[in-house]
């Protein structure tokens, strides 16, 4: 399968610390990764690598399948990357902004002003064209670094912050076209600390503590192959015996747990028919069932369970 | 279609949106021709050639204000202020050739100060043509253009040491006052050089005789296009090209070229001493850019496990671009110290030096003293830097080694009375250099054995 992001034993070191330690995990294609993890964990090391900025000591990262130590210039041409201080300059206006980041990554200048035109009006700031970056506020300005990370229609997106500093209004807008883009099958890692608001649109966790991959989990399903889902049902009263012998008997069922809640869990691996077939089954055998869902992944416990061990 | 050069070059055009605002470029002319206007009115009923004298100073006294001291402050603070406005990784990850960031960077950043610059060489140039010594003039305001190209490639060499050397900081200061002091006492030199007998003096370069000045002008271009290569290098390493280090082999080769050129037309000496004069000085050139680039570029673990990792796999070809360049200087100084001291064993020198040197010294146990004193110093640093992990251990084995030759080798003299106890610390000190090789041969092992509790070869 090809991934945009391969590690394998990536390893980083400065003078006196190790900041990257056999860090190894891959993402698919159109994935929205969030890489989480205290200060000091090597998140930023990780980013620099996974741009090419920094090349590892030891250990691969491949982005799309280039090597980042043997191909960092090819590589930097398949990926945007935002700083979380955006990386903008106050005196020039946004439309100059845009030129220059179309003519820097070598778009030809007969498409410039039509490149230009549409990543405004992706963006919603077209109305902001002439005003200097200066006048902006956080959330624009945030808008206009992304804007030239994209202009080049990356295949991966690498955000490193990008939502702090803005106001709820701001975040949500940044949800909304972080999704739009992986929509147009754009992959994005971004890492942040405001896990409440990666939740809303990240599929991927990785979190990172002391230089090591402690945590890689999927959160969302946004891979139209896999066929596989996480359904939680709530029953009344205590779960049954028969109720494991039918799920564990049950080809599409998988990994199947109970808490002390009267609750199941279990991964679901079977096409849309299967599951209201198997769905319509569970009410014929008369189980009480109260409640039927697909659980969100509660980042902020996954974080801390991963991080403190809790 | 608009293909203007600077069209094609994104980051000059973006210093063009920068630098020249309609605002600053009045506030510039005006500023400018007041002055000169001024200067005009002010010697107004003077004799002609005395105004023309005045303009002319006043206009390199502008030229010097734009171009040498702010303009260099400008073009090196480009990369600075990119990395603490957190641009830098932008442009690195953009698909600017660089060249083009070079160019950017020199021009671009500079461009305001070069337009008032080229006012005051304008008028320089011409006050210089009615004035008595025009030609003399006209020669002057060649070098100071060729100076100020220098200064700001220089500057700009100087920040992207300044980059290199904190890869990790994400707030830089250049300190450029160091830089400005070198660059004041420098051109005030040069200044006074000229108003002096100096400008007056042939040099002798290849057999060809230059007029001092022309020789000064030739040999600023000459530097100043190296200066132009070296950037180059620097920006291919921060933009993660791969540069060979053929290219700083060549610049070797080409000072030492430089040199021979002031020393071949010696009459006096043979062809053999010719040739051990040449090899003396690639032995000097080697040992005096080894400690240049020894204490001024990064030094650390890594880079020694890469070139270490890269022997133990035999890629030997793919050292060219491993080796850190103190280490192929290194090479080098060690390579012509060897063939020195080979070619002098074998043919007798009388002429070349005096009686009391030849009785004294011996050019084989110097060579052979310099090699053992090189390597000593050499594995010392190596070993202070693997053993203090700190950013300031650079520095701090620079001090302790100058504090090595100058104070300890003082005191020991003092104490002793006897110069011959300096030959335990350099061979150059001490008479009969032989003397320094026992000792510095127990030195070397000393530290031979210290350096080898250290993991130099990675594990993967």
């Amino acid at each position: 399968m090809n991934y945009i992001i391969e590690a394998k034993s990536a390893y980083y070191e400065y003078t006196n610390v190790k900041a990257l330690q056999d860090v190894s995990f891959t993402i698919s294609p159109n994935e929205i990764t969030a890489l989480v993890g205290p200060n000091g964990s090597g998140k930023t090391t990780l980013m620099r690598s996974v741009a090419a900025l920094s090349s590892l000591q030891s250990g691969n990262i491949f982005i799309d399948g280039l090597d980042t130590i043997d191909y960092p210039r090819e590589i930097h041409q398949k990926i945007g990357y935002l700083s979380d201080f955006f990386g903008l300059y106050d005196e020039l206006t946004v439309a100059q902004h845009l030129e220059y980041a179309a003519r820097s990554k070598n778009i030809a200048s007969s498409e410039i002003e039509e490149i230009s035109k549409n990543t405004l009006e992706l963006l919603s700031i077209h109305d902001l064209n002439k005003r200097k970056v200066g006048e902006l506020s956080r959330g624009q300005k945030q808008r206009v670094g992304i804007g030239m990370a994209i202009v080049h229609k990356p295949r991966l997106l690498i955000l490193d912050e990008p939502a702090s500093g803005l106001d709820p209004e701001a975040r949500y807008k940044l949800s909304e076209l972080l999704l739009y883009l992986q929509n147009k099958g754009m992959s994005i890692l971004v890492s942040s600390h405001i896990l409440a608001e990666l939740e809303d649109y990240c599929t991927e966790l990785l979190i990172l503590k002391d230089g090591k991959l402690v945590e890689h989990t999927k959160l969302k399903n946004t891979n139209i192959e896999s066929k596989k889902t996480k359904i939680r049902i709530k029953f009344l009263g205590n779960i049954n015996k028969e109720v494991f012998d039918f799920m564990e008997s049950q080809k599409v069922v998988s990994e199947i747990f109970a808490d002390k809640n009267n609750t199941l869990e279990y991964v679901f691996t079977g096409e849309e028919i299967d599951k209201i077939n198997f769905n319509r089954q569970l009410f014929i055998n008369g189980y009480p069932i109260l409640e039927l869902s697909e659980p969100q992944a509660d980042f902020q416990k996954e974080y801390l369970k991963s991080i403190n061990r809790i | 279609m608009n293909l203007t050069w600077w069209n094609r070059n994104p980051e000059f055009k973006k210093y063009l949106w920068l630098e020249l605002t309609n605002q600053r470029l009045l506030v510039l002319f005006t500023a400018i021709i007041g002055i000169i206007l001024c200067v005009i009115a002010s010697y107004s009923g003077a004799e002609g050639e005395q105004i023309f004298s005045v303009l002319s100073k006043v206009s390199l006294l502008g030229y010097f204000f734009l171009t040498i001291i702010w303009g260099s402050k400008l073009v090196s603070e480009s990369i600075i202020t990119e990395i603490n406005d957190k641009t830098w990784d932008w442009q690195k990850m953009s698909s600017l050739t660089p060249l083009q960031l070079m160019v950017g960077k020199l021009f671009g950043s500079s461009i305001y100060t070069w337009l008032g610059s080229l006012l005051c060489l304008f008028c320089y140039f011409g006050s210089s043509f009615f004035m008595e010594n025009a030609e003399k003039e006209l020669r002057f305001g060649l070098v100071i253009v060729v100076i100020g190209l220098l200064s700001h490639s220089l500057a700009l060499m100087w920040s992207l040491w300044v980059v290199g050397k904190n890869v990790v900081k994400k707030k830089l200061k250049a300190n450029f006052f160091i830089f400005f002091i070198v660059l004041f006492i420098s051109t005030y030199l040069m200044f006074n050089s000229f108003s002096t007998n100096l400008s007056t003096l042939n040099v002798r370069w290849y057999h060809i005789d230059f007029k001092f000045l022309n020789f000064f002008i030739f040999v600023l271009f000459y530097f100043y296009v190296w200066s132009l290569v070296g950037l180059y290098r620097k920006f291919r390493h921060e933009m993660q090209f791969r540069n060979s280090s053929k290219v700083w082999i060549a610049f070797l080769f080409s000072c030492l070229l430089f040199k021979i050129g002031l020393l071949i037309h010696f009459d006096l000496i043979s062809i053999i001493e010719k040739a051990l004069l040449i090899l003396i000085s690639a032995s000097f050139l080697g040992v005096f850019f080894f400690y240049f680039l020894f204490f001024t570029e990064t030094k650390n673990l890594i880079q020694i496990r890469k070139v270490t990792n890269t022997m133990q796999s035999k890629k030997y070809l793919n050292l060219d671009y491993e080796a850190p360049l103190w280490l192929v200087t290194f090479g080098f100084a060690l390579f012509f110290l060897l063939i020195t001291g080979i070619f002098s064993f074998f043919v007798p020198v009388n002429q070349l030096v005096t009686e009391k040197i030849t009785k004294d010294y011996s050019t084989l146990g110097l060579c052979f003293g310099a090699i053992i004193c090189l390597v000593r110093d050499f594995m010392f640093v190596i070993w202070f830097i693997l053993q203090n992990k700190s950013p300031k251990s650079e520095g701090l084995a620079l001090t302790i080694l100058i504090l090595f030759y100058t104070v300890i080798a003082y005191l020991l003299f003092s104490v002793t009375g006897s110069s011959l106890v300096l030959a335990f610390i350099m061979p150059f000190m001490a008479i009969k250099s032989w003397i320094f090789i026992l000792p510095g041969l127990i030195q070397i092992s000393i530290l031979f054995f210290m350096l080898k509790s250290f993991s130099l070869f990675s594990k993967n």
